[in-house]
């Protein structure tokens, strides 16, 4: 399904319509996951922490601007529910670039359970943004999927993943 | 009066940038940017301006490359972006303006639409920004956009689909994110076009980890086994030497254009008997005056082989070869439409005074004044790209470049190379 497909494109690129509708349809998901309705709102003791990593940009767009306001949106969607202490966004920028700058290395999942440890968290969300993207004689479509998942910062494993896609094109 | 209108025809391309061109070529970056930034009107050297004309594209991309020869990779890799966006727009977009008048008046009236080879080169120039800015991410990005536009052109127009030096750079970067199978698939392009010295040891690393084999990596693997790493960093060095050929206006008489593309033209020639202009004007290609140079690296002192991963002069030297009898015809088109015009204004001034000849003369010379030839290109691209890569110790090195320009001699750089990591060198004077 692709909802947007019917409405005048500027570009291929992802705008804020498509971007709030690729973190409402991830985030919908993950609050009525079996994850979040049992591990976090059963939870009885301390609120969970939770930490946000950032999204990799696997598309074919400079997207760093779109990325931090999706960001913010998972930040202030996790905020809001009241379920879950969220990690400042700002705390965990400064870990991350002393670990680029003592290791010239890309984030990866090896670091991001090292840091989330270190930040006292119990899981951290990460994903991707992904594209499919084709050039054919007068027509570029771009299809684009938002890829989230929580992962168990000690155990590294998988409580939830969703993957949203919507698809953009511009034609002759 | 027929050399005065002649001579009043409107400026190309090539004479309103040759200040630019000419700047550039003397190492005088900022005065070169301040004259495209007197055609994009706008003041600031990053700026962008609010509104796009036809050509406002093209000269983003040249003070894109203004901005990469002075060391500015953010101001380039901006402008390089920005024009990106929107030669794709105007390749999608309905253009029928544009074709009418490119019919009636002239080649160069509807917006710029960028050719195969610099359609290429946009987004390989753009990795060597972020490649510089240590953006590796970024520089997927340009991975991503160089690989769509080559398929494309491997699908429509196979013949042309040249681009190894985007190959190579977008194996780099997929190599350096641990993206070991698209790395192998692009250095397999590269392969496709020369067997590049630099990428035996990267290639045979890479073999440890993946399992993709295309035929140019096997014939390497041949003569060099899987190896697995060293633990040390690498430093790559790209220079781009010289500029490439542009166009500048060129006139043919008559005669000889119609020798060449009789066969294509369908209409009347007869009624060029009459015609008062015996000759007619079409862009031809130029050399910029860059001589054949080449490029020299050491890494603390010691020489590095370099490969020459493109030269796109030669490439766009054959493209414009092979569209240059469409480019004489559609001359020759234009000159015939202006001289039916002629002759019907004749026959009204005849018919009103016996005036017809001067009306005529009139009519023609003033639709010559308003032809002009396309001369429009990516004129700063360099003419050839060297790459070298060597491994290294982690730690502090100095770079050397010369690019035989005898005036700027041997170039210094001293780069800080991370364990597991690499640095990147780009010289591209532009000279």
């Amino acid at each position: 399904m692709n909802p947007g497909l019917d409405d005048a494109a500027m570009s291929t690129g992802l705008d804020r319509v498509d971007l709030n509708y690729l973190t409402e349809e991830n985030l919908g998901a993950l609050y009525s996951s079996k994850f979040w309705q049992g591990e976090i709102l059963d939870n009885t003791g301390d609120l969970p922490v939770i930490t946000i990593f950032p999204i990799r940009n696997d598309t074919t767009e400079h997207l760093s601007g779109q990325l931090l306001t999706l960001l913010s949106s998972i930040e202030t969607f996790m905020v809001n529910t009241g379920d879950v202490t969220v990690v400042s966004r700002e705390r965990q920028a400064e870990m991350i670039r002393e670990i680029r700058r003592q290791d010239g290395d890309e984030f990866n999942p090896a670091t991001a359970a090292m840091i989330g440890r270190q930040l006292g968290a119990k899981y951290y969300v990460t994903g991707k943004v992904g594209a499919v993207d084709e050039r054919l004689k007068s027509t570029r479509r771009v299809q684009y999927s938002l890829f989230l998942q929580v992962i168990d910062v000690e155990t590294s494993a998988i409580r939830f993943q969703n993957e949203t896609t919507r698809s953009k094109a511009i034609q002759k | 009066m027929v050399v005065a209108l002649v001579g009043q025809g409107c400026a190309t391309y090539s004479d309103k940038t040759e200040a630019a061109r000419n700047f550039a070529a003397q190492g005088s970056y900022d005065e070169a940017l301040a004259e495209f930034n007197k055609i994009l009107g706008v003041e600031d050297i990053h700026a962008i301006p609010d509104s796009f004309g036809k050509n406002s594209a093209l000269i983003l991309l040249e003070r894109g490359m203004l901005h990469l020869a002075r060391g500015d990779h953010d101001g380039s890799r901006g402008d390089l972006q920005v024009a990106d966006k929107e030669l794709e727009m105007l390749d999608l977009s309905n253009s029928t303006a544009g074709d009418i008048g490119k019919y009636i008046y002239s080649d160069s009236s509807g917006a710029y639409k960028i050719s195969p080879v610099e359609r290429l080169s946009l987004n390989a120039m753009n990795i060597l920004n972020y490649l510089a800015l240590g953006d590796l991410r970024g520089a997927r990005v340009e991975a991503g956009r160089f690989t769509v536009m080559r398929n494309f052109m491997k699908d429509t127009d196979p013949d042309h689909a040249h681009g190894a030096m985007g190959s190579y750079l977008s194996g780099f970067v997929y190599e350096k994110l641990g993206e070991n199978d698209p790395a192998m698939h692009h250095y397999d392009d590269a392969l496709e076009e020369s067997l590049f010295s630099s990428l035996i040891v990267p290639i045979s690393q890479l073999a440890v980890y993946t399992e993709y084999r295309g035929k140019n990596i096997e014939n390497l693997l041949e003569q060099s086994p899987a190896s697995s790493e060293d633990g040390g960093g690498e430093i790559i060095v790209i220079a781009g030497v010289g500029r490439v050929p542009f166009k500048i206006p060129q006139r043919m008489p008559i005669g000889a254009a119609i020798g060449i593309v009789s066969a294509a033209i369908t209409k009347n020639l007869a009624v060029l008997e009459r015609s008062a202009f015996k000759f007619l004007v079409f862009p031809d290609l130029v050399s910029s005056g860059s001589s054949d140079r080449t490029a020299e690296v050491r890494v603390d002192g010691t020489a590095i082989a370099m490969d020459r991963v493109t030269n796109f002069g030669a490439s766009l030297t054959r493209e414009y070869e092979e569209i240059k009898p469409k480019i004489i015809t559609a001359a020759v088109s234009r000159m015939i439409t202006r001289a039916v015009a002629a002759e019907a204004a004749r026959a009204v001034g005849d018919e009103l005074g016996g005036f017809g000849g001067l009306v005529a003369l009139a009519t023609e010379g003033l639709m010559v004044t308003a032809d002009k030839p396309d001369t429009r290109s990516w004129t700063l691209l360099p003419d050839r790209v060297f790459i070298s890569r060597t491994r290294v110790p982690a730690g502090t090195h100095q770079v050397e470049v010369s690019l035989d320009t005898g005036e700027v001699g041997w170039q210094s750089f001293t780069v800080e190379v991370p364990k597991n990591g690499f640095a990147t060198v780009v010289a591209m004077p532009l000279r």
